[in-house]
């Protein structure tokens, strides 16, 4: 549940509040952006969230200083406007937080105390979040509409009412989200798809007419990337531009076998085959999908966690978490199975997360999570007309406004564990300076996806094939050996510098699995989705808690960790390539709501799936009615 | 031949109380300069840029224990100082700093200062280097300082004479804030020292460039070691053979050996014979079981087999020495030294020998960690050019005088700044007993043998206590020509008349510059420039 503290903190005495609306944050009328960092409507604020205190802030443009921290308890994580209100979601929150940075009855003249609500959201863990205002053609309330990627669902709020009056289920992890006019557009981040949603029809969900059940049929979706056996992973971010949405996201090569001679070559993920990444950014929408010259250093981007459309150009801004800089490309819509020039390019800093741009749209602010700084770059003229060809070299920002925070998560070594592991900018870590930990395990969760991991056997030279779900990074618990599916790993340390070394292709030189260790044993898993009273899901819920007990998962799935840390032969031979394991280390149940597909390979698309299967490993099944399958379905979809 | 420790030297920096005969190596701190950009260079530029420059710096030691250094090392750069508990200040050497703090831009980096207390300077403390260092990297070198402590503590008991010399070292270097090395360095005989090396930023001696920052590019920081371990003949025969030799087959190379008794650092040579040469990779194994890879450089099986030939000639030819007369052998120094600077650091095997008496080492430097700079450090001492330091010679009219053959000196003396910040024994006055010499008579050391005075001084009541004494004319006609003037002021009045001498303590001049006599009347200053140290005369 979202605690929310209303403790403003005005700092900065000489910051005088001329400007008549400079805590209006707002979009534009006919469209609504989610992103960890936003623009009042007149320019002179900057609105981000801060994660690791718990803040939202607000940001003079000119000078980049906080001029008002407001307290917003559970990892506040996007922002939207809308009116005078401003929307936040959480990371470790249960609700949405809805904030009057002037108060009740304030004004930009006099403000008052920052008034901060919140409205219970039907999920553990939110990210984006658009508005949906009070119109003539669509509903005739203030309405908010938030993702919900561990529940995999969009939440419908009602803003007036202050409460949730409908859900839309969207498999695959709901991510990015944009509102443009009468459409929202939703990104799915485990099989790179783009969502729409008519806001007419949320008028009907608001009403009553229309219920959560039939509300998929507000959904139509299409595939944004088909590139031979390559798939989309981790669509991350929407803006809306003047040719429509485009999103940023990852695509993934993970179907061909490896030859021995590229196995042996120290082929991995972190190499580049044939010139090209297996792990790559690209873009959706009217772009070459992929991002021009990967190979060379200036351009090269890797983990695209956010962008921002220009309203005056084809220039889309993309932020790079892993590379710690932004891309400037050109999307003009000429070459879609191409690729999308990059015409500029800065250095940002560590943990880059979210982007807004000024009205001229060759200004830009980013919000730099790790290194708590806020840079504004500035595109310099003459920059819409770099080709491919043409060298750039990447620049500074033209000002950054640095904070100190008190970070409430997570202690320094594991904060420098977080850099570490978010980081394609080590050579050490990654070669190629694409791949790195959280290209995998974004957030340090995981990315839905069954990896192909190839290696030789040092000891029978034969060459060791098999495929392995990837796992979230914030399970592993120092406390509880061995690690991993297989059971391989003694020790965090040696998981990480093994797959550092393994998948990566780094060779660890000065990396501390220490720090890694920390960050992963610190970092919090999704928080568990909130019960009901009283409606028929909390006894549902309540009964197959009891069932879990009574049939004796809890044996395995035991103790504070979630797990025995024992090997259990419980799922019948793998129907997956080089899925076959005999046994395995149970995993705990934390989140596991959130963590299709299942099993070590992958092998059921949901937890039904996955109940049915398991077994004694040789064909027999756990023994559940309908009734109690669903009961059990419906607990751990809690957890 | 025996094959045994005689020393702690290592090639690129030097123990205290051991050999400084280290020039032949590279040094890893120097590391060449690429031709051309990072990681895409095929040749390697023989000398950088030149540009004249200067720097000063210093080496400094205090003993240390674990206790004492994790204490010191955690607020340096380690887990305290991470969570903003800096070292405030450590006096390494009597007025001498080093602290750490908060760095201004980067949140996982803190600012080392190395400061000096002067003695009666102004300002009177100094800021000798203020760099950048990550905690990431700090806590690495500390986890290897720690792990080696542990297992020198452990030998120590176990087996004494088993005990081998080693360095750990941090280094960071930065165009703008100078260097800052913090070690720690054991030696059986000597215990464990930590080690403060600081040096001011390489400055230029451009035109309008003095005291500005001559060099360019981002602050990097790396971890070095240097681990000595006994080996005998034939063992290095082996191993050499092993590693760098055709035997190196796959089956049978280094797979992480303990570099016994160094058992924390592990060596892992990987053959890459189709490419002639192996990768040659350091693991540090901390105190608790974590494995840091440090170092991974590439070495060429031809160089190796000509560091085994080379190490086998000297070590015949030490062994003939030896057999022929004990104790006769030349010492000679073998260093094998290969790097991937960029990549995977440095390398360097070190063979010496000595006294008959030889030893191994291996001298390993992680790959550059760029980090974020610090303001530039100035030199901050006040120097005052005289207003009038280069008004042309007064002429003879000017002195009121004239231009002749032959003349006499009128002397002025005073005291040097130096003598007036010594200690003295005596107020500056007395006699003055002194000599006038041809210039051409005297060097440095004094007059040349054989060559006389062409005029004495004897001038009583000379005082230099406030300035400049009164002018005194030397009763001398001395041709035109060029001269030196040489004495002292015998200020505790003792000197012997009839064959005067300075004893310690008395300011006495030098032989620096000299005297033109050109006109009838010549006045000049000399000065007493410093005291008589003991044991001079």
């Amino acid at each position: 549940m979202l605690a929310v503290t209303a403790a403003a903190v005005i700092a900065g005495a000489a910051y005088q509040r001329s400007h008549d609306e400079s805590t209006r944050a707002s979009a534009a009328a006919d469209s609504s952006r989610s992103s960890t960092i936003a623009r009042s409507a007149d320019g002179r604020s900057l609105w981000l969230t801060s994660p690791d205190d718990d803040q939202l802030l607000e940001v003079d443009p000119s000078s980049l200083e906080v001029v008002q921290a407001v307290g917003i308890e559970g990892q506040p994580r996007e922002l939207t406007a809308i009116g005078d209100r401003i929307l936040v979601t959480g990371a470790q929150s249960t609700s949405l937080a809805v904030v009057d940075p002037e108060g009740p009855g304030g004004d930009a003249q006099e403000p008052g105390t920052p008034d901060v609500g919140s409205i219970p959201l039907p999920c553990g863990g939110s990210r984006g979040v658009v508005s949906v205002p009070a119109s003539a053609s669509g509903p005739k309330q203030d309405l908010a509409i938030v993702t919900c990627p561990t529940d995999d669902l969009l939440a419908v709020v009602d803003l007036e009412a202050g409460r949730t009056i409908g859900t839309i289920p969207m498999p695959e992890r709901p991510t990015g989200i944009v509102r443009d006019g009468s459409t929202v557009t939703v990104s799915t981040a485990g099989d790179g798809h783009l969502h729409t949603i008519p806001t007419s029809g949320l008028e009907e969900l608001a009403d009553g007419k229309l219920s959560v059940a039939d509300a998929r049929v507000l959904l139509t979706d299409r595939k944004v990337w088909v590139d031979g056996k390559r798939t989309a992973s981790t669509l991350a971010a929407l803006d809306v531009g003047p040719s429509g949405p485009v999103g940023t996201y990852q695509v993934v090569d993970n179907e061909r076998k490896l030859s021995r001679a590229e196995i042996e070559s120290g082929s991995t993920y972190g190499s580049p085959k044939d010139g090209r990444a297996r792990l790559e950014p690209a873009i959706a929408g009217a772009c070459g999908a992929r991002f021009s010259s990967l190979t060379d250093e200036p351009r090269r981007l890797s983990g695209p966690v956010a962008l921002a459309a220009s309203p005056t150009s084809d220039l889309v801004w993309v932020v790079g978490e892993f590379s710690h800089s932004v891309s400037v490309v050109r999307c003009d819509g000429t070459d879609p199975g191409g690729e999308s020039v990059t015409v500029a390019a800065f250095d940002v800093g560590e943990g880059a997360r979210g982007i807004v741009l000024a009205d001229d749209g060759r200004t830009a602010y980013v919000d730099v999570g790790f290194d708590h700084q806020i840079a504004e770059l500035r595109l310099p003229g003459g920059a819409e007309d770099v080709d491919t060809d043409e060298a750039i070299e990447r620049m500074a920002p033209a000002k950054v406004g640095r904070r100190t925070v008190d970070d409430r998560y997570l202690s320094p070594l594991a904060q420098q564990g977080r850099r570490m592991f978010n980081d394609a900018t080590n050579t050490h870590l990654t070669p190629f300076g694409v791949v790195t930990c959280g290209s995998c395990h974004p957030s340090a969760g995981e990315d839905g996806r069954s990896w192909r991991i190839e290696t030789v056997d040092q000891t029978t030279k034969g060459i060791e094939r098999k495929v392995r779900r990837t796992p979230p990074a914030w399970q592993v618990d120092p406390k509880v050996k061995p690690l991993h599916w297989d059971g391989e790993f003694t020790s965090s340390d040696d998981l990480t510098l093994t797959t550092i070394q393994r998948l990566l292709g780094g060779d660890g030189l000065l990396v501390d699995t220490a720090a890694i260790s920390a960050y992963v044993a610190e970092v919090r898993a999704p928080p568990e989705r909130p019960v009901r009273n009283g409606d028929r899901v909390t006894r549902a819920v309540r009964h197959g808690k009891e069932l879990v007990t009574s049939l004796g998962c809890t044996r395995c799935h035991s103790g504070e960790a979630g797990t025995d840390g024992k090997a259990h032969d419980v799922l019948a031979p793998s129907k997956v390539p080089d899925g076959d394991l005999a046994a395995v280390i149970t995993p705990p149940l934390r989140a596991v709501r959130g963590r299709a597909p299942y099993g070590h390979d992958g092998r059921a698309p949901d937890l039904a799936a996955l109940l049915m299967a398991h077994g004694d490993g040789k064909g027999g099944t756990i023994a559940l009615t309908p009734e109690e399958l669903v009961a059990v379905v419906s607990y751990l979809e809690t957890r | 031949m025996r094959w045994k420790r005689w020393c702690a030297v290592g090639v690129v920096l030097l123990v205290a109380g051991c050999s400084s005969d280290a020039g032949t190596t590279a040094s890893s701190g120097d590391q060449p300069s690429k031709a051309a950009s990072k990681g895409d260079a095929e040749v390697v530029a023989l000398r950088g840029p030149t540009s004249p420059t200067e720097h000063v710096g210093l080496t400094t030691q205090i003993p240390t224990d674990r206790a004492s250094f994790d204490a010191v090392a955690s607020q340096l750069f380690g887990a305290e100082a991470a969570k903003g508990a800096y070292l405030d200040d450590l006096e390494v050497g009597t007025g001498l700093h080093l602290s750490s703090a908060k760095h201004p831009t980067a949140d996982d980096e803190v600012a080392l200062t190395v400061q000096l207390d002067t003695t009666g300077a102004k300002p009177p403390t100094r800021t000798v280097a203020s760099v950048p260092a990550s905690t990431a990297t700090g806590k690495t070198f500390i986890d290897a300082v720690d792990a080696a402590l542990a297992q020198t503590a452990k030998v120590s008991k176990e087996d004494p004479e088993g005990l081998a010399p080693w360095r750990i070292e941090y280094r960071s270097r930065s165009a703008q804030g100078g260097q800052v090395t913090v070690g720690v360095v054991f030696d059986p005989e000597d215990g464990t020292n930590l080690e403060v090396q600081a040096q001011g930023p390489t400055t230029s001696l451009l035109p309008d460039r003095i005291n500005k920052a001559a060099a360019e590019g981002k602050p990097y920081e790396t971890v070095y070691g240097l681990v000595w371990f006994d080996v005998e003949r034939d063992q290095f025969d082996f191993f050499a053979n092993r590693a760098y030799g055709i035997s190196a087959g796959k089956s049978q190379n280094f797979k992480d050996f303990e570099l016994v008794p160094h058992n924390w650092l592990r060596l892992t040579v990987t053959p890459e014979l189709d490419e002639d040469r192996v990768s040659v990779g350091f693991d540090v194994i901390t105190v608790d079981g974590r494995r840091i890879p440090v170092a991974k450089a590439p070495a060429s099986l031809i160089a190796g087999e000509e560091f085994m030939q080379t190490v086998f000639r000297m070590a015949e030819n030490t062994a003939a020495q030896e057999k022929a007369k004990p104790g006769s052998s030349t010492p000679w120094e073998v260093p094998f030294y290969y790097d991937d600077p960029d990549g995977g650091g440095v390398v360097e095997v070190i063979a010496q020998g000595k006294d008959g008496i030889s030893q191994i080492a291996y001298s390993i430097e992680s790959p550059a960690k760029e980090l974020e700079d610090l303001p530039f450090v100035p030199y901050t001492g006040k120097v005052a050019v005289p207003d009038d330091w280069d008004k042309p010679a007064p002429t003879c009219a000017d002195v009121g005088s004239k231009v002749a053959t032959q003349g006499q000196f009128e002397i002025t003396y005073q005291p040097s700044t130096t003598v007036k910040g010594s200690e003295l024994k005596a107020p500056l006055q007395g006699t003055v007993y002194g000599s006038v010499y041809k210039a051409s008579d005297v060097k440095i050391t004094g007059p040349l043998p054989g060559t006389t005075a062409v005029a004495s001084i004897k001038d009583e009541g000379v005082d230099v206590r406030n300035g400049p004494s009164k002018p005194f004319a030397l009763d001398a006609d001395l041709p035109a020509g060029n001269y030196q003037v040489l004495g002292f002021l015998d200020i505790d009045g003792n000197a012997d008349p009839a064959d005067p001498s300075p004893d310690e303590g008395d300011p006495v001049m030098i032989p620096i510059g000299g005297f033109e006599l050109g006109c009838a009347v010549q006045p000049i200053t000399a000065e007493f420039a410093i005291v008589l140290p003991p044991g001079v005369n």
